[in-house]
């Protein structure tokens, strides 16, 4: 890539801005995005979103609050759906530029596929079971029939998926809450008159199974063997690991990553399209959707989390009592004002310092992201130094600062010295089959992060 | 796409030759898939495979078994990907010359997504659990990144297939075997003496398990679940197809990927290399037919006896095996079946055969969806309910009955018209432009499915 400098010295200034702020935005939403995954690393799986067996507490629960899903919960993964979105398009454009034919479309491919090998290896062998790279490739390359449809039709292309991912979520509910009634029904008979047929006795097994599932002494009993394994060897952690990351990629793909992460992709597609992404719409537009989407979001989020408290976590109570799953819609409303929230923050230009001291993180926000995964597994899981399942929920975010402050630190001094991240190297190299230069040669800086 | 039929007038006489035996091979592919995927219309799952079920030993039910399996098993499907892998060279190199920068790129993927979108309705309005076009839509647009590849380097990329798909499919029997291996171990405890420890309890139900579900009463009792359910109301059959259907999507594409894509492989090396096309030597073809039968069904031979000495138990069968040979002896199988195809092909005796399936061929995609179609109706209880009626070598008369009319109507129907209906319906949003459909000067059209 050798034109990249040229093409970069010889665009308007504006093109330049424009990338920074990108590059800033990545670098909030990959950090943001610890601050999610942070239990996933630490605590064992059944009790993530569960204080009914875990250290209560007003601290734990209001980090759990905030963080979790009562505030910001999926809203760093949307804006970083946004960004991917909108770099596939700047991907593309660029090279639609300087090549002819298909080859824009041939290394477009290239890089999703090895995104895909990136994803699995990310998975397996890094032992990240909510890996999301492997999601970004298979929806990127589903959005590339999308990339010139006008904002309008994106738009409405992105309500369709929020519609669907809506309707899954209440198929699946229904489909539990017909298994409880089933079961109930079953459970009246009076078994002293009637003797239960082959069917009967099926659905009430499958309703006792499900509200065995739900109690305490179930879900510790569960947990106590998430951590054993957690805290073990390689192979235990591999197995254990493995199989939740299979689930995650391989079911959780087509399930609702494709509704979910589609959705803020063809979102920030649109908004990049809009200039709103770039951050040249007028601070208006941000105001709106702070006030909207955090106005109307923070409640529902409220009503959805609530929900969850008041049966004391109790899965199969839940089900029982809730007309409504919602979890999609509220995630998408409070994504969007946290994001015009940044925006806004961006536009007054108060913080013109956070985010500078973003930016190189978020150009080097594919190390970065894979980097949290080394660095957490090392601290938490048995083959490092153990820590699962150890530190209370609040306690979680004190390694977040750590991360963080680490983060910050190395991509600033790395991006002194070298063009690009370390992984952001190895896949520009990979996807042109070709050694990239690494080191910095001029003071241009490539701008080209992840997305 | 007017510009399309001048180009096939203007194409040189062998260029039409190359896609009239393209769309005889689709044909055959298209029917002989039927054979492979009739059980899993008409049967239970615990009989598709498995004779011992209904103990159908030494009947000639057996024997169809047998046959089905040894010989034909999967190749269908392989050759239909090999047509597949080929058609997206045809679909994107045909495109490249007549269009600038991206189009074709574009309506590859629009056409790819279709097909997902086409497939949806083949699972969850037809209700065919079995479905392939999915796996056919994805991993055909991660094909579209080797599609430049010299033949060489396609074929080694076949060869990395081949071996992941080994691979997987002798970690699944060795995950087996280890379940089978750690609960013998607790069995050999003596717990007069030792309280067994929480993870050797659960070692034990594993393999139990895993022993129960291979008998022949639980079998038997699976089955009559599963006939009930699908002799049921749509809705019942909807929530029991789909389920399975979902149930078996992480397998299919965690096998499909390396299954399908092997050949998708394969099909692009050899289009380039003229062996689709009948452009190769005689030599060549024999060669593929003995090596890839003499050494398929051989291995497939010893393959079906292992299941045969096991009884069909999956738990013996796991305990005494030591290789899973599936892939392998498909592989070879499937080559050699091309092989054979070609030969007749190139004899010149058959020609009456290959133009009788060229139409076939030509609206695959319709062929294959009304065979999820007329067997749905056949067989489940939203139709005729056949489901678990019919004894094995009876639903081979199926087989024949849909073989008889999708020949006859296909004959019937391109003569009048350019495309299958659905072939039509898929042009026409991959273009997002109605397409002309009804036939005005003599010149076939020859787009088929790919």
């Amino acid at each position: 890539m050798t034109n990249e400098p040229t093409t970069m010295l010889a665009a308007p200034t504006s093109q330049q801005e424009r990338i920074i702020i990108l590059d800033s935005l990545r670098g909030f939403a990959i950090l943001g995005i610890l601050l999610m995954n942070i239990p996933g690393f630490g605590i064992a799986p059944t009790a993530i979103s569960d204080f009914s067996v875990q250290p209560q507490g007003t601290l734990n629960y209001f980090f759990w609050y905030v963080f979790g899903p009562g505030v910001f919960e999926g809203s760093m993964r949307g804006i970083f759906s946004m960004l991917f979105g909108a770099g596939m398009y700047i991907f593309i454009t660029r090279l639609e530029k300087r090549t002819t034919g298909l080859m824009p479309a041939e290394y477009f491919l290239r890089r999703q596929l090895w995104l895909l090998v990136f994803g699995i290896f990310h998975a397996y062998v890094l032992f990240w079971f909510w890996d999301i790279l492997y999601h970004y490739a298979i929806c990127g390359i589903i959005l590339f029939a999308f990339r010139r449809l006008q904002p309008k039709k994106l738009f409405i292309a992105a309500g369709v998926c929020l519609l669907l991912m809506t309707v899954v979520e209440n198929k699946d509910l229904y489909q539990r809450k017909s298994v409880i009634k089933k079961g109930e029904l079953v459970a009246a008979i009076d078994t002293t008159k009637t003797k239960l047929t082959d069917k009967q006795k099926e659905q009430l097994e499958a309703m006792n199974g499900m509200k065995e599932r739900s109690t305490p002494e179930a879900k510790k009993k569960r947990m106590d063997k998430q951590v054993e394994a957690m805290r073990g060897g390689l192979t235990d952690v591999y197995k254990e690991r493995s199989k939740m990351a299979e689930e995650g990629e391989t079911f959780g793909m087509y399930y609702w990553a494709i509704w979910d992460v589609s959705l803020f992709m063809l979102l920030g597609l649109a908004f990049f399209k809009l200039k709103i992404l770039q951050g040249e719409a007028k601070t208006k537009v941000y105001a709106w959707m702070t006030i909207i989407g955090l106005g109307v979001g923070l409640p529902l989020s409220y009503l959805f989390v609530i929900n969850d408290v008041n049966h004391n976590f109790n899965f199969f109570e839940i089900i029982k009592t809730k007309s409504f799953e919602f979890y999609e819609l509220q995630r998408f409303v409070h994504s969007i004002g946290i994001f015009g929230l940044i925006m806004l923050l961006y536009k007054s230009g108060l913080f013109k310092w956070l985010f500078a001291l973003l930016r190189p993180v978020g150009q080097m926000a594919f190390t970065n992201y894979l980097m949290q995964s080394i660095m957490c597994g090392f601290f938490f899981y048995g083959i490092g130094l153990g820590y699962f399942g150890k530190l209370e929920y609040h306690q979680l975010f004190y390694v977040v600062g750590a991360v963080w402050v680490i983060e910050i630190i190395w991509s600033h001094i790395w991006l002194r010295y070298f063009r690009f991240g370390p992984l952001e190297w190895l896949w520009r190299s990979l996807t042109y089959w070709k050694k990239q230069p690494i080191k910095k040669n001029n003071s241009a800086t490539d701008t080209m992060g992840i997305g | 796409m007017s510009k399309e039929s001048i180009i096939a007038i203007t194409a040189p006489v062998s260029q039409q030759n190359r896609i009239v035996i393209l769309d005889s091979l689709r044909g055959v592919a298209i029917l002989g898939i039927l054979l492979m995927n009739i059980p899993s219309f008409a049967l239970p799952p615990p009989v598709q495979h498995d004779p011992s079920v209904l103990n159908e030993w030494g009947t000639i039910d057996f024997t169809a078994w047998k046959i089905v399996q040894w010989f034909p098993e999967g190749t269908q499907r392989a050759i239909f990907s090999m047509l597949f892998g080929a058609g997206i060279l045809l679909f994107i190199g045909g495109k490249e010359k007549r269009l600038d920068g991206m189009m074709p790129a574009d309506y590859f993927f629009r056409r790819q997504l279709w097909l997902i979108t086409f497939s949806l309705f083949d699972v969850f309005i037809l209700l065919w659990s079995g479905d392939i076009l999915l796996d056919y839509a994805v991993l055909g647009m991660v094909m579209f990144a080797f599609r430049n590849l010299p033949p060489k380097k396609l074929l080694i990329g076949a060869g990395v297939c081949f071996f992941f798909m080994l691979a997987t499919e002798n970690r699944d029997l060795y995950h087996d075997k280890e379940i089978i291996h750690r609960g013998e171990l607790v069995t050999k405890i003596d717990t007069t003496k030792v309280k067994l420890t929480l993870i050797q309890k659960e070692e034990l139900g594993a393999m139990e398990d895993f022993k129960n579900k291979n008998t022949i009463e639980s079998k038997q009792k699976a089955m009559k679940k599963n006939i009930e359910k699908s002799t049921g109301s749509y809705s019942d059959l909807y929530e029991y197809r789909t389920n399975r259907y979902l149930n078996q999507l992480v397998s299919y594409l965690y096998f499909g990927i390396w299954d399908v894509m092997l050949f998708m492989f394969i099909g692009m090396a050899f289009f380039k290399m003229g062996i689709l096309t009948g452009q190769a030597n005689v030599k060549t073809y024999l060669w593929m037919t003995i090596v890839g039968l003499g050494v398929g069904l051989t291995v497939s031979w010893f393959r079906l006896q292992q299941q045969v000495d096991a009884k069909f138990n999956w738990y013996d069968y796991s305990k005494q095996v030591w290789f899973s040979s599936y892939e392998l002896s498909r592989t070879f199988r499937s080559i050699g079946i091309l092989g054979l195809i070609m030969l007749m092909y190139k004899s010149g005796w058959f020609k009456w055969l290959f133009s009788l399936l060229r139409p076939v061929g030509q609206m695959a995609f319709t062929n294959y969806l009304m065979q999820s179609l007329m067997c749905g109706l056949f067989f489940y209880g939203v139709g005729f309910g056949m489901y678990g009626k019919l004894q094995r070598h009876e639903i081979y008369y199926v087989v024949a009955a849909v073989w008889a009319i999708q020949i006859i109507y296909s004959n019937i129907w391109l003569h009048f018209f350019r495309f299958g209906p659905m072939e039509w319906a898929w042009r026409s949003l991959t273009y997002w432009k109605k397409q002309p459909f009804r036939k005005n000067n003599s010149a076939t059209d020859t787009m088929g499915i790919s």
